[in-house]
């Protein structure tokens, strides 16, 4: 491999965000070559994106900001390449699949995209056959993409973007919305591809899921750039050292905690408890209760309830059958206003839970005392920020504002949706002491996630969810 | 999990034909209906259509009610101000106006739409506009809905506290907007997309026997309405 | 005039566009049938502003009601013409006093805009019914009335404008309006 010339070559690349003093990566050094692929791991937040954008070219031009050094490809300097010229010899998949898809159906997709690169009219039929036969899309040829999963989505793109045979793949974070049969399919597929001598770059954060494809890696770590040996790989890093340990011991510990079927301790009050709760074609969720003080996990792969049992319990929606209590009356028909004045939610996208123009006034909501709003600031770390516009924060101090803000208003029971993605180790730390504070004074929680958490922050209480066919 | 969804028309002939015969015939009936002024001229031209809406469209019940609502309301006040006759033609004419659109819209398919508006050599940034819409509208509708259940679960019912709409719901929604917009750029530039450059068209508009029989039976049909109008 | 459209321009229009369709379907159940403009105006201000405020050159309002003329062909192409016209007008207008880049010329945009849609809406409803000789209907097309609600129009689209320098103060706050390139 390392005697082929490589495909692309990074040379002492930096690159620094409009407004920022720091440089976000640094003096970054890559190549890769045709028929490998190469992992670009690190903490959300580390660089990797900003990395991939580079290489991509969203940044400068899309984002602003300054880069300095040299992105080479095939010999030739593409620094000053627009996205659409890399394009035609990059195949690059973003973290939001939806923003890479402009039609109705399956086949005028692959059309739109081939109609783009004005390939030959008589040319497309013929590549929109192969390309749908390949990725095994024959069948969906007129589906409305709207009916397709998360990965399918994402494989439909995969398969419209390749249409063209870029020699090289970027992918940015692709695993982070796939269940366990999609993340498979894809890395097989990047197997397959790397055998026939694309090169694949990924950036991604789930170790534990890619190492096995990798031909090679890469880490970052504060903006620069380190190859990692063959050891330091299966090993993991630091945090990640931290995550692979946590697996194998988080199977132990689910052993010793297994599904709540009987009830707990009964010293502790009820804050929440189900019977028969179904909704729609989802196979009725097992009964459980929350106690003061407890947290449970609900575990399971995307598709199998978790979000929707998270909507019951909060009003969202109303359940088919069953009956939910909380604090001891059925609220089964109440509505989410009412149900919200004992129950937060934290949601998957914080985007959609910041109201105000600072981060100070987000949680000083009407009616939260100024004594727990400052507390709360100066756990979740936002002090030196409350005067910056929520909507200026990275993702990780969104998400740390929004669950600051779902706690400001002192709720008995906390509800959170995934609270695992797109999270970097300090964001996620800050917001699990926090978390576990407020079960200390009494709070129940109830979170998910289809990615395993470090065990040892809290206290977790197992449910699983079974998936529905 | 999903099912295929092909979208099903009750009869799907009106969906084949020709969508820029469409357009043409769209414009040309109303720009006919405009001119008339004889009851059975205006008759004669909105019969066919109501014909081919009912055996060519699904009609939503909600809407179907409004709108009946509405044209029996205004039936009614034309009856009351001037005379039944009077308001018999006002009301054919409203519908010989607002039913060729919608009847377009609701048996060709967005990309046959888009094909017509390239066939007739649309400026680029309004295509790329219907295209933007057609695909986003759906997300930033769920967007809306989203922050409006967020709302709810920070105990703010919008609309019952319609001051906190704008902080509530608007701003809040064009954020997602403008974040949106600044994605879906760089997306289409992935895809390869280029307003200026050169596009090939596989899907070319072709014209085949039964446009004939269509343009024929239409051009027919107008020509008996001119008849009515302006000889008998 | 500054550089070409870019593809950005392009985009932040459509996605403008689909603002102002999202609240033709607020407002649509709620406001009685020949109000729906003045209802629809502040709502559709806000978006209208933000895309002058972001596009800034001659020409932007084109870039978004075009498109959304057009789309509104399909429930009528009489729409579409009227928007249209509105569109020449307003950019007409605006041609003589600048771009968009000044806040007083944004709210100037807004009003032209909303005054003269509504303006034409009526004209061209008073045109129709008079055609089909419903007489009393006409009384709207007394000069008075019209120019009243004209008015009112206009001041619902300073309405929107307000609202909508609002929402471009937050986005500057938040960093999102003026890209740094």
């Amino acid at each position: 491999m390392a005697s082929n010339p490589p495909l692309i070559e990074v040379i002492d690349l930096s690159f620094r965000h409009p407004g920022n003093s720091h440089l976000t990566i640094e003096g970054v050094n890559l190549t890769l070559y045709p028929g490998e692929i190469v992992l670009i791991a690190g903490a959300t937040g580390s660089g990797k994106s900003t990395l991939l954008n580079c290489l991509a070219g969203i940044a400068p031009s899309h984002t602003g900001g300054e880069l300095q050094g040299t992105i080479v490809y095939q010999g030739t300097d593409i620094s000053s390449w627009s996205v659409r010229q890399r394009s035609q010899y990059f195949c690059i998949i973003l973290q939001n699949v939806e923003t890479q898809i402009f039609t109705d159906r399956v086949w005028e997709e692959f059309v739109f995209g081939l109609e783009n690169w004005n390939v030959p009219a008589d040319r497309i039929p013929l590549l929109t056959d192969s390309a749908l036969r390949e990725f095994g899309l024959e069948q969906k040829r007129n589906w409305l993409i709207r009916q397709l999963s998360a990965g399918q989505k994402q494989r439909l793109l995969l398969a419209c973007l390749l249409a063209i045979d870029q020699p090289v793949l970027l992918l940015d974070e692709p695993l982070a919305y796939l269940d366990a049969k999609s993340t498979e399919q894809l890395l097989q597929l990047l197997r397959t591809r790397a055998d026939r001598g694309q090169s694949v770059l990924l950036v991604e954060h789930r170790l534990d899921l890619v190492k096995e494809i990798c031909d090679r890696a890469y880490s970052f770590r504060d903006g620069k750039l380190r190859e990692w040996g063959e050891a330091e790989m299966g090993r993991g890093e630091d945090g990640e050292r931290r995550k692979m340990a946590s697996l194998s011991s988080l199977s132990a510990y689910a052993s010793q905690n297994q599904v709540i079927t009987s009830p707990s301790s009964q010293q502790s009050p009820i804050l929440l408890q189900t019977h028969q709760l179904s909704w729609g074609e989802y196979p009725p969720f097992p009964d459980f209760q929350l106690t003061t003080g407890e947290t449970i996990l609900l575990k399971g792969d995307n598709g199998c309830g978790k979000t929707t049992l998270l909507k019951l319990l909060s009003g969202l929606l109303k359940p088919t059958t069953g009956k939910l209590e909380i604090l001891g009356r059925d609220v089964s028909k109440r509505s989410v206003v009412q149900i919200a004045k004992d129950v937060g939610f934290v949601l998957q996208n914080p985007n959609h839970q910041l109201f105000a123009d600072s981060v100070q006034a987000e949680i000083l909501q009407p009616g939260v005392p100024q004594a727990v709003a400052d507390s709360l600031l100066e756990q979740l770390n936002l002090c030196d920020r409350s005067d910056r516009h929520p909507q200026s924060l990275s993702q990780g101090q969104k998400r740390r504002l929004a669950l600051g803000a779902v706690l400001a208003r002192q709720p008995k029971i906390c509800l959170l949706d995934e609270i695992m993605v797109g999270q970097d180790p300090n964001s996620l730390s800050l917001m699990l002491n926090v978390l576990r504070t407020f079960t200390l004074q009494g709070g129940g929680l109830i979170l998910t996630s289809h990615v395993p958490l470090p065990p040892e922050a809290l206290n977790v209480k197992l449910l699983e969810l079974n998936a529905t066919v | 999990m999903s099912i295929s969804k092909l979208s099903k028309p009750k009869h799907r002939f009106l969906s084949q034909i020709n969508p820029l015969l469409k357009i043409v015939l769209c414009l040309l009936i109303i720009s006919v209906a405009l001119l008339l002024h004889n009851i059975w001229a205006i008759a004669v031209l909105v019969l066919p259509l109501l014909i081919l809406l009912l055996i060519s469209v699904r009609i939503n019940l909600k809407i179907l009610v409004y709108v009946a609502f509405t044209l029996v309301a205004f039936m009614a006040i034309s009856t009351w101000l001037r005379d039944f006759h009077t308001s018999l033609f006002s009301t054919l004419r409203l519908i010989a106006m607002l039913l060729p659109a919608p009847l377009l819209a609701g048996t060709t398919s967005p990309s046959d739409l888009v094909r017509a508006f390239q066939a007739i050599r649309l400026p680029n940034f309004i295509v790329l506009s219907l295209i933007l819409t057609w695909r986003f509208l759906p997300l930033i509708q769920q967007e809306a809905q989203r922050i409006i259940e967020a709302n709810w679960l920070r105990g703010v019912n919008l609309t019952r506290q319609p001051t906190q709409l704008f902080s509530g719901l608007f701003l809040p929604l064009i954020f997602r907007i403008v974040a949106y917009a600044d994605e879906v750029t760089v997306g289409l530039e992935t895809r390869g997309y280029d307003p200026t450059a050169p596009r090939s068209n596989s899907q070319p508009l072709r014209w085949y026997l039964k446009d004939t029989i269509f343009a024929v039976s239409a051009a027919f049909l107008l020509v008996v309405v001119a008849y009515l109008e302006w000889v008998a | 005039m500054g550089n070409r459209w870019q593809l950005r321009d392009y985009v932040f229009a459509a996605f403008m566009t689909i603002g102002m369709v999202i609240a033709v379907f607020i407002v649509g159940p709620f406001a009685p049938p020949g109000f729906q403009l003045l209802a629809w105006a502040p709502l559709a201000g806000i978006f209208l502003t933000l895309g002058m405020a972001r596009l800034q050159r001659r020409g932007s309002v084109a870039l978004m009601i075009l498109p959304l003329a057009l789309l509104l062909g399909l429930i009528s192409p009489i729409i579409t013409l009227y928007l249209a016209a509105t569109v020449l007008v307003t950019e007409l207008v605006m041609f003589f006093l600048g771009n968009y880049r000044r806040k007083t010329n944004r709210l100037v945009g807004n009003i032209v805009f909303f005054g003269s849609a509504n303006l034409g809406g009526l004209l061209l409803g008073a045109f129709l019914i008079k055609g089909a000789r419903a007489a009393p209907f006409a009384k709207l097309a007394q000069p008075g009335i019209l120019l009243l609600l004209t008015i009112v129009a206009g001041a619902a689209g300073a309405l929107g404008w307000w609202l909508g320098e609002l929402a471009i103060q937050q986005l500057r706050k938040a960093g999102k309006m003026d890209v740094d390139l």
